[in-house]
């Protein structure tokens, strides 16, 4: 086939048209990535309207680098604390903690979780939110406020006060054999996920407000 | 022409309802029904993927050659519903984290590419256009319908209101998804048979009138 034919030819049609809409498709998702980017900030606002009721810009960050990042390991489980805030008074914290490898084909999910704080010691889980997840949690879904709720609930107030852990997840309320044990239906890896990033965030607080104290 | 655009949006929500009567779109139809507000949002992503799809397809289809309309179709599903997923992460957050990996995976929705395929390739785009609403329509109305039995049946609820305090846990885990849809396609081809048995008995009890008219004329 000489050039000529080939430019004149079905083929080389098709290899322009595919370039042209590809690169208006490109062209477009680049503008529009630029229009509709959510910055690191805003993503922290978010989180912290859905966690914590006071003025945000008076929280105090506690990780500032790095070095500061603590990691965590229950039950083949880790989890890593990646940020803190403390409010004025001191007596509320949040702690963003990731529940690493132990989610559904070893994802993970990331928490915001919110403490209170009285004389240098944990005194209670206020709330716990979703901050983030890999793709593989496709169950998400299954963990919802309710069962979110669960760890701030007077059930299991004394594991979080008397510094243990909460270590399982059972499908119904008739397989629990102790206290520690929390209830959840479907979505049994996820679960492990955030009860490992729940333990971390607690671990934190137990030991950096015991540190300041 | 009013008549035609009316067929085409009776045939996308009614008999031609890519979930129930064609069962299209299964994976996103058992995965994001567990309640109604979910459903509904993937239902309108799927609406405005298809919509949008389908116009610009049948506007590119004299310059798209046949040989490579495929990836062509897939280019531009892709494109939309990555800005679908950009535009849900900036706007409404909680819609996009809750849809979770299922957004993404529009871009192999079947009935998107079925659309595409079947339909705006070979027709004019305000043809497509309504095809591709009553096909969203009709996707949509599917998803909503079994998000409500779903949630009501699993946790007593419909779109996060409280109604009983009752829930049957079966029917919010995945093997519910099955029997509710079960159910639902059941149901809907049952009635739709139902209809138009009816209509077909009227219609020829009409002709035969007819005829009976002419030979007494």
């Amino acid at each position: 086939m000489k050039l000529k034919d080939f430019f004149r030819s079905n083929s080389f049609k098709c290899i322009v048209v595919l370039l042209a809409i590809a690169l208006v498709c490109g062209a477009v998702l680049a503008f529009c990535n630029d229009l509709f980017y959510v910055s690191s900030e805003e993503m922290f606002a978010r989180s912290m309207v859905k966690i914590y009721d006071g003025d945000a810009s008076k929280l105090v960050d506690k990780i500032t680098s790095d070095d500061d990042v603590r990691t965590y390991t229950f039950y083949n489980c880790s989890a890593v604390v990646v940020d803190a805030q403390v409010s004025p008074d001191g007596k509320t914290w949040l702690v963003q903690s990731r529940g690493d490898k132990c989610g559904y084909q070893g994802g993970s999910v990331t928490l915001w979780v919110s403490m209170k704080v009285e004389n240098g010691a944990l005194a209670g889980i206020n709330k716990v939110i979703v901050d983030g997840y890999d793709s593989s949690q496709t169950l998400i879904g299954q963990i919802n406020e309710a069962f979110l709720a669960t760890y701030a609930s007077d059930d299991y107030k004394d594991i979080v006060t008397g510094g243990g852990h909460f270590n399982n997840v059972r499908m119904s309320k008739d397989e629990v054999t102790s206290e520690n044990e929390i209830v959840v239906s479907g979505a049994t890896w996820t679960s492990k996920a955030v009860n490992a990033a729940v333990n971390g965030a607690m671990d934190y607080v137990r030991e950096t407000a015991g540190e300041e104290a | 022409m009013k008549n035609k655009y009316g067929k085409m949006a009776l045939d996308g929500l009614i008999f031609n309802n890519p979930t129930f009567v064609l069962v299209l779109g299964t994976c996103p139809t058992l995965a994001m029904t567990s309640n109604a507000t979910d459903a509904f949002g993937m239902g309108v992503s799927v609406l405005v993927v298809l919509t949008l799809s389908n116009i610009i397809i049948s506007a590119l289809r004299r310059v798209i050659p046949n040989a490579v309309r495929i990836p062509a179709f897939i280019v531009v599903i892709a494109t939309l519903v990555t800005l679908l997923r950009l535009f849900l992460n900036k706007f409404i957050p909680d819609l996009y984290a809750s849809m979770g990996t299922f957004l993404p995976l529009i871009v192999v929705n079947c009935i998107i590419l079925g659309r595409a395929e079947a339909f705006a390739s070979k027709n004019g785009v305000l043809a497509s256009a309504v095809d591709g609403v009553s096909n969203g329509a009709g996707f949509t109305v599917s998803l909503v319908i079994m998000g409500i039995i779903r949630e009501f049946l699993g946790s007593g609820s419909i779109f996060g209101l409280k109604i009983m305090d009752f829930g049957i846990q079966f029917f919010a885990m995945p093997m519910g998804a099955f029997v509710v849809y079960g159910l639902c396609i059941a149901v809907f081809v049952y009635v739709l048979d139902t209809v138009q048995r009816a209509r077909r008995i009227k219609r020829t009890r009409l002709l035969r009138g007819e005829e009976l008219a002419k030979e007494e004329a």
